[in-house]
């Protein structure tokens, strides 16, 4: 059974290695990306989950998502933003977002949404 | 009122402080030059009608045509007020929604600006704590969770901050609907388990009726609740108690939060809803809590206040409108 491969795309260099360190300590394979662009690009690599910035420049979180949706519509994202509200998320649903995480103020729950919600992907993948 | 609304009016308001004389004068002269025609017309059926003869013949038809005339450059002349004042309108509607549009955006960057290195230092430090660099001492650990407490309290402080330009800049959700008081506060009650249960306070609740709902913004109506909720909680000593009333009152719903502890000196009890202001420095909170409270409650058109009594406790109230649309003023 190989690893799952998580791609992180944030244009954050900093949160990508911290969140990197995190995820990575979780069993997940990290694949990074600092741009829709890059996030487009590394979808060769196979990711199986994408986590998604919301807010970025040039090309933001529903952008990058559009384009991935081009490519797979096989691949799970996850939203994962700072400025959160009910357009938004109606926006990426539409999509096919498997699910939106704030980045709240006390991490801690946030971080704890997130594992879960990989867990829970990557569960289901094993299965398939 | 809708953002479309309120852009409207702000630009009507901006139009008559443009205008250095009343608009409505100018409207009044126009259309009254435009009335001309139908007293024409009614008094050439008149008296067509009662003597069957017109009015308007020889030397009277040159008056009908200078009166034609006049009504003619009296359209004219309301037509272009009324288009210039249109006009206006528009432009200054779109100002005022290019000016909220720039706040927005001015929220959407600070959030974003300040949140995201707080959550990178937040990360980091877990990933230490949580030995994914090595195991730590207990010394490191302690240090490292006074700057996890420390991130937090910024955290808070740049929550409340947001919310606070939120409001004073009018950037704020403003889609009301009934929310049922009652709910919001059992709601958050439940949340507050872990807190009150810890501190050991009792807690008593009376309930005045099982729906008790206000048109209101319901996000906003929980951050009421929830900060004079945890107010109350932060507050009360260990095995202290929280007694929170909530009854119609008129037209109106009254909401009551009292508590046992340390009480609000007298000449402290106005000032406690003033930004930065804190009772007690040694607890946690930003100072902004009640402040943003108390900006809320207004905006609903109600009002809140404190009550203390030395050896007992203090009491926050607040009444708020069950319908503000019916509220004047």
């Amino acid at each position: 059974m190989s690893k799952v491969k998580v791609l992180l795309v944030d244009d954050e260099l900093d949160f990508l290695e911290v969140l990197g360190v995190r995820v990575r300590s979780w069993g997940y394979d990290v694949l990074v990306a600092s741009s829709g662009k890059e996030a487009i690009e590394a979808l060769k690599n196979n990711p199986d989950i994408v986590i998604l910035d919301y807010l970025m420049p040039e090309m933001d979180g529903v952008q990058t998502l559009r384009e991935i949706r081009k490519i797979s519509n096989k691949i799970q994202v996850v939203m994962f933003t700072a400025h959160a509200d009910g357009s938004a998320m109606a926006d990426t649903e539409k999509l096919g977002v498997y699910a939106f995480i704030p980045k709240l103020s006390f991490y801690q729950d946030a971080q704890a949404t997130l594992k879960s919600v990989i867990d829970t992907i990557a569960k289901k993948l094993n299965k398939e | 009122m809708k953002y479309r609304d309120r852009n409207l009016d702000m630009g009507l308001k901006l139009v008559l402080q443009d205008l250095n004389e009343n608009p409505y004068q100018r409207f009044n002269i126009a259309f009254s030059l435009m009335s001309i025609i139908p007293y024409l017309v009614f008094f050439y059926v008149l008296t067509n009608k009662l003597f069957y003869i017109s009015i308007f013949i020889g030397y009277a038809r040159l008056v009908l045509f200078i009166s034609i005339l006049i009504s003619f450059c009296g359209f004219c002349i309301s037509y272009a007020i009324i288009k210039n004042i249109l006009k206006r309108i528009i432009f200054y509607a779109a100002l005022a929604k290019h000016s909220d549009q720039r706040k927005s955006t001015f929220i959407a960057t600070v959030s974003h600006e300040l949140k995201n290195p707080i959550l990178i230092m937040k990360t980091q430090i877990l990933n230490i704590q949580d030995g994914l660099f090595g195991l730590l001492n207990e010394e490191q650990k302690k240090a490292l969770e006074l700057c996890q407490n420390i991130i937090d309290r910024i955290s808070r402080l740049i929550n409340d901050l947001l919310d606070l330009h939120k409001i004073e800049s009018g950037v704020f959700e403003v889609e009301r609907k009934l929310c049922n008081l009652v709910e919001i506060l059992e709601r958050q009650i439940k949340e507050s388990e872990i807190m009150f249960n810890k501190k050991s306070i009792k807690l008593t609740k009376e309930i005045g009726a099982a729906d008790l709902s206000v048109w209101a913004s319901q996000n906003k109506m929980i951050l009421i609740i929830s900060n004079l909720l945890s107010n109350a909680i932060k507050y009360t000593p260990e095995e202290g108690e929280v007694a929170i009333k909530i009854y119609p009152f008129d037209e109106f719903v009254r909401l009551e939060f009292f508590n046992t502890g340390e009480v609000i000196p007298p000449d402290k009890i106005e000032k406690i809803f003033n930004k930065f202001e804190r009772l007690n420095l040694t607890k946690e909170g930003t100072g902004l809590g009640l402040a943003i409270t108390k900006d809320i409650v207004e905006m609903h058109k109600g009002k809140i206040w404190a009550e203390s009594r030395s050896g007992e406790g203090n009491r926050f109230i607040v009444i708020l409108p069950r319908d503000l649309r019916r509220v004047k003023g």
